[in-house]
């Protein structure tokens, strides 16, 4: 099949599977124990409120029609009106998603960047103490709780050194990137462990290989080796552990926003739930999902190009 | 260990009987040490303990470890140590739970959809697709959250997202198996396919689901610690580890116990049932 083709199919694809997350999306709404518009405006409510409720959020007419509303409304680009304070979802999720993009961008970065060298390093010496002591220590990263890395990461650097804020998200692009260090360090340190183990197994198997062992024959530098012939080969494992892990690491990033009091979407969607404010809710998990659908798009096609022999399906 | 000995008495091909007669890893035995410490701790530290681990006494709070608070008291007076250890009865079956209900349904499901391909392979395929496009843990929450914070609700919301990896990993492997000489074998002697399904060919998947449901404890008690940090799990005054650290972050500066301890219990067990798992793993491939 032709790269073309294999785009095409690729895209086609997402479309049955985007009209099925918005329908889930939409169920959230009717999983709510009893009246959902009752649950949403509280005991206290009055009938009159409640039944308004019921009409905003469009609970009064069929599923089949809610659905296609909903779907229509998204595809022209309109998520619905925030319960609480009236404001469109889309403009307060515009407001609020650069802390969330910088975390995700720069914190993915950092765990490429960590986890390529640490998994390089370990695999070159296989089963000695610095592998087993970085294998030890990516089991310790899996097993702790992000929020508690973030909790000591201001406990046991920002406090004593005070070189970083401990919250909030500072003033431009300076003040961005001051605060976002140590929220990226935590993101790292939750998300590089799982790729060091994809990377250093395949790294070990690389280097067993006839190419390598002919380039050391043909005296090639073991940096030049690593650049030249495993990057490509790295690359494809880091593309495919991104798309696996991308759902994870919006989680990760959600629950580091609120350690550091990031003002990003993770905040919002933490204070929707506690205002049951549905529309924001449902806003932000359609647009997540569809965050979620695109990254694994593009890591798919990404890797068709890197890695023509693994054949297109 | 039942998957082994099932396996021993279908005369299933030799990997499992050579690893049944092998000693356990000390990577295992201390794994289940640790748990065994948790487990005790949990029934019996309460007990002992002469306080009421919801009960608030705000002119003692915050006090610091002392003959009779060993670990001191928080920020609402109560005592810590004993909140500590109770929030094992919590965090641990809650865990275990979350993530055993998805090991059951997404066994079943992958050796269907897997044994029997076709139809089932297909509804399972894209079904398992759809769930994973989501961000999935972030569905959880909303889902928790949907259906009513606590831990019931946990359960269920895990369930209904955590099969799938069970069930891709049990599809992949009755695939392989059923391609083996042993179960066309099995097929000859004209025995009822789902038969052979239950008694030859899940015997031997099991080892891996099992070492997966190993780390998915893991990852389900860092979930819910997390859901119950965000303020969408368990819900106070329940002590429990998670709610425990969001509690103690104002405090970080001046007492960080607060903060520090409760995620020191996550990461021991965590590291546990990591050793646990990779034991086993070492264990079933050597």
């Amino acid at each position: 099949m032709s790269h073309a083709g294999f785009i095409a199919k690729r895209l086609l694809q997402t479309i049955p599977l985007m009209a099925a997350i918005m329908f889930l999306v939409l169920l959230l709404l009717h999983v709510i124990p009893g009246d959902p518009a009752r649950a949403i405006g509280g005991l206290n409510a009055s009938e009159e409120a409640v039944q308004k409720i019921r009409v905003d959020l469009g609970l009064d007419k069929s599923l089949p029609v809610q659905y296609l509303t909903y779907v229509g409304n998204a595809l022209q680009g309109d998520l619905g009106t925030s319960t609480r304070s009236g404001r469109t979802v889309n403009s307060i999720i515009v407001d609020r998603m650069a802390p969330t993009i910088w975390l995700l961008v720069s914190g993915t970065l950092l765990s490429v960047l960590v986890s390529s060298v640490v998994s390089a390093a370990s695999a070159r010496s296989k089963d000695s103490l610095l592998d087993y002591s970085l294998i030890g220590l990516s089991v310790g990263g899996i097993s702790m709780p992000t929020y508690w890395v973030g909790l000591m990461l201001i406990l046991l650097v920002a406090l004593p050194t005070g070189l970083f804020p401990i919250s909030g998200f500072g003033e431009g692009f300076a003040g961005h990137l001051h605060s976002i260090v140590l929220p990226a360090a935590t993101f790292a340190i939750a998300i590089s462990p799982v790729m060091i183990r994809a990377l250093r197994a395949k790294f070990i198997g690389l280097y067993r290989q006839d190419f390598v062992m002919m380039s050391r024959a043909a005296d090639l530098s073991e940096r030049a080796i690593l650049l030249r012939h495993l990057s490509r080969h790295a690359a494809i494992i880091l593309l495919t552990m991104i798309s696996v892990q991308v759902g994870p690491m919006i989680f990760v990033s959600l629950v580091i926003e609120k350690t550091f009091a990031l003002p990003g979407l993770g905040q919002v969607l933490v204070t929707a739930v506690s205002q049951r404010d549905f529309p924001i809710i449902q806003g932000i998990t359609l647009v997540t999902a569809f965050f979620v659908t695109f990254v694994h798009l593009t890591v798919d096609i990404l890797v068709s190009f890197l890695n023509p022999r693994g054949g297109l399906q | 260990m039942a998957p082994a000995a099932a396996a021993v008495s279908t005369g299933a091909p030799g990997e499992l009987q050579r690893a049944a007669r092998k000693p356990l890893p000390a990577k295992v035995k201390t794994g289940i040490g640790i748990l065994c410490v948790y487990v005790v701790l949990g029934v019996l530290g309460p007990m002992l303990l002469p306080f009421d681990p919801d009960k608030t006494d705000i002119l003692s709070r915050l006090q610091a470890p002392s003959a009779a608070h060993w670990l001191g008291t928080d920020q609402l007076g109560r005592d810590f140590l004993i909140r500590l250890l109770i929030a094992i009865r919590v965090d641990l079956p809650v865990a275990f739970l979350a993530a055993f209900f998805p090991m059951v349904i997404g066994t079943a499901v992958g050796a269907v959809a897997g044994y029997f391909g076709r139809l089932p392979d297909m509804i399972v395929s894209r079904a398992a697709d759809l769930v994973q496009a989501f961000p999935v843990y972030v569905f959880l929450l909303v889902l928790v959250f949907a259906l009513g914070s606590g831990a019931t609700s946990f359960i269920v919301a895990a369930t209904a997202i955590a099969w799938v990896g069970y069930a891709r990993l049990t599809r992949g492997e009755v695939l392989r198996l059923r391609s083996l000489e042993f179960i066309a074998a099995a097929r000859v002697t004209g025995l009822p396919e789902m038969n052979i399904l239950v008694t030859h060919v899940m015997p031997n998947a099991l080892p891996q689901t099992l070492i997966y449901f190993m780390s998915d404890i893991v990852l389900m008690v860092l979930v819910l610690s997390s859901l119950s940090f965000l303020g969408v799990g368990i819900q106070p005054p329940t002590a429990e580890w998670g709610r425990m650290i969001a509690e103690g972050q104002p405090f970080l500066h001046s007492h960080w116990r607060l903060a520090v301890m409760p995620g020191l219990m996550l990461m021991v067990f965590g590291i546990a049932l990591s050793l646990i798992a990779d034991g086993l793993d070492d264990w079933y491939r050597s």
